[in-house]
């Protein structure tokens, strides 16, 4: 009951931006730094989306705000020391599977309309 | 000298922001190779301080961990701010509202730069009951020339006795003018002016029926009569010869011919010239209808 009750609340965020949804899905890997992020999404989008610094930053100011990214801050040893390091929560987690549902749902719902409007072959 | 203005872009960002992410922005800043790029990053981030300012108010007052720490070197700081967070919607109607009165602003003043209000006050004529006619200049009495004009509607183009008669003023007399004084009332200095019945419509306008008449004199007993003779205003009192009058104004005339004498009209109630006072030198002589 409280697993469903907590699901209802995830969805009144969904859908999520394109941003927000390509920076969830980067940092479900990894921890990773503003810069990675940007590679990330890049080559998760085949470099047909991509962030600016400025975007990047906007969203993650949100994750961060409703806690699905938790920021971790500097690591010793890295090239650039300004770099800061992001992490998804566990909340973070739960809405990207409730919008990953979400998208396969239409998705499959998608891919039947469009078999139905094929032509059948007689 | 595109770094400098980044990072002058990136401190143009709200101060919580710009304390989070402002040092990463640079290091993004660095890593980018190309010159187009560095452009592109440029204009990333001004969009991205206007989307913070305008679009993001809920975060202006969100402050980092060190701007939490209560003393610097012993003193503790305070903010005297209240934590206050305007809705984006009513941030979005202000920016909106503003734009739309400097608008306004701007058009209003520029409207009364290139327009001028024409208020026309319609003209009319005073017809009182002397017939003056308020057209007549101070100048036209004192005998300067007067180019024809239209003003009365009641001039008689066949040049016969219409309801209004029209005063032609001639022009000044060459020398200087002899100004008759009777007794202690001087009567306006004026240049002696020919009464027509017809003639130029532009001057001193009279209607002459309400002069005509008979004037019983008591003392002398005697009577004067103001006719109408040759196309002239006259005047004839007995044992002298009929003498033509000259208007000085509304009410005062002299006697042409005689430059000692004046007569001055008095109006009764029904419009007519109920009296008149003829002064020759220091005698003055009353007359009324009878």
């Amino acid at each position: 009951m409280a697993l469903n009750s907590h699901k209802l609340d995830l969805h009144q965020f969904l859908p999520l931006s394109p941003a927000s949804l390509h920076i969830l899905l980067s940092l479900a890997g990894n921890d990773l730094h503003g810069y990675a992020i940007m590679q990330e999404v890049a080559r998760q989008s085949e470099g047909k989306y991509k962030l600016g610094p400025g975007t990047l930053y906007d969203n993650l100011q949100k994750l961060i705000d409703r806690e699905w990214v938790q920021e971790l801050g500097r690591k010793p040893g890295d090239d650039d020391p300004r770099r800061r390091y992001y992490r998804l929560t566990a909340s973070g987690q739960g809405v990207l599977e409730a919008e990953i549902e979400r998208l396969s749902e239409v998705v499959r719902e998608g891919r039947s309309r469009l078999r139905i409007l094929k032509p059948r072959r007689t | 000298m595109l770094r400098h203005l980044y990072r002058c872009v990136v401190q143009l960002h709200p101060l919580p922001f710009r304390q989070r992410f402002g040092e990463e922005m640079l290091s993004l800043f660095d890593l980018a190779q190309t010159r187009t790029a560095r452009f592109g990053l440029l204009f990333d981030g001004i969009l991205s301080s206007f989307r913070q300012w305008v679009l993001r108010p809920q975060f202006w007052a969100e402050s980092s961990p060190s701007l939490n720490s209560p003393v610097a070197e012993g003193i503790p700081t305070f903010s005297s701010l209240d934590n206050f967070r305007p809705r984006t919607s009513a941030v979005i109607d202000g920016l909106v509202f503003s734009a739309i009165l400097f608008t306004l602003m701007c058009f209003s003043i520029r409207y009364s730069w290139i327009r001028v209000l024409h208020i026309q006050i319609p003209g009319y004529q005073i017809d009182s009951y002397l017939g003056f006619h308020p057209a007549v200049s101070p100048s036209d009495l004192r005998g300067a020339p007067s180019k024809p004009k239209e003003r009365s509607p009641n001039v008689d183009s066949s040049g016969l006795i219409s309801e209004h008669l029209q005063v032609d003023v001639m022009p000044v007399e060459a020398g200087p003018a002899t100004t008759p004084t009777i007794g202690a009332q001087a009567p306006p200095q004026a240049t002696p002016v020919q009464l027509q019945l017809t003639g130029n419509p532009a001057g001193l306008q009279l209607r002459i029926d309400r002069y005509v008449g008979t004037y019983k004199s008591q003392s002398p007993q005697m009577t004067i009569e103001i006719k109408v003779e040759d196309n002239q205003l006259s005047i004839h009192i007995p044992g002298e010869p009929t003498r033509a009058l000259a208007a000085a104004s509304q009410t005062t005339f002299a006697m042409i011919g005689d430059e000692n004498s004046w007569i001055e009209f008095i109006p009764g109630t029904s419009g007519k010239m109920q009296r008149l006072v003829l002064s020759r030198g220091a005698q003055q002589i009353a007359a009324e209808r009878p």
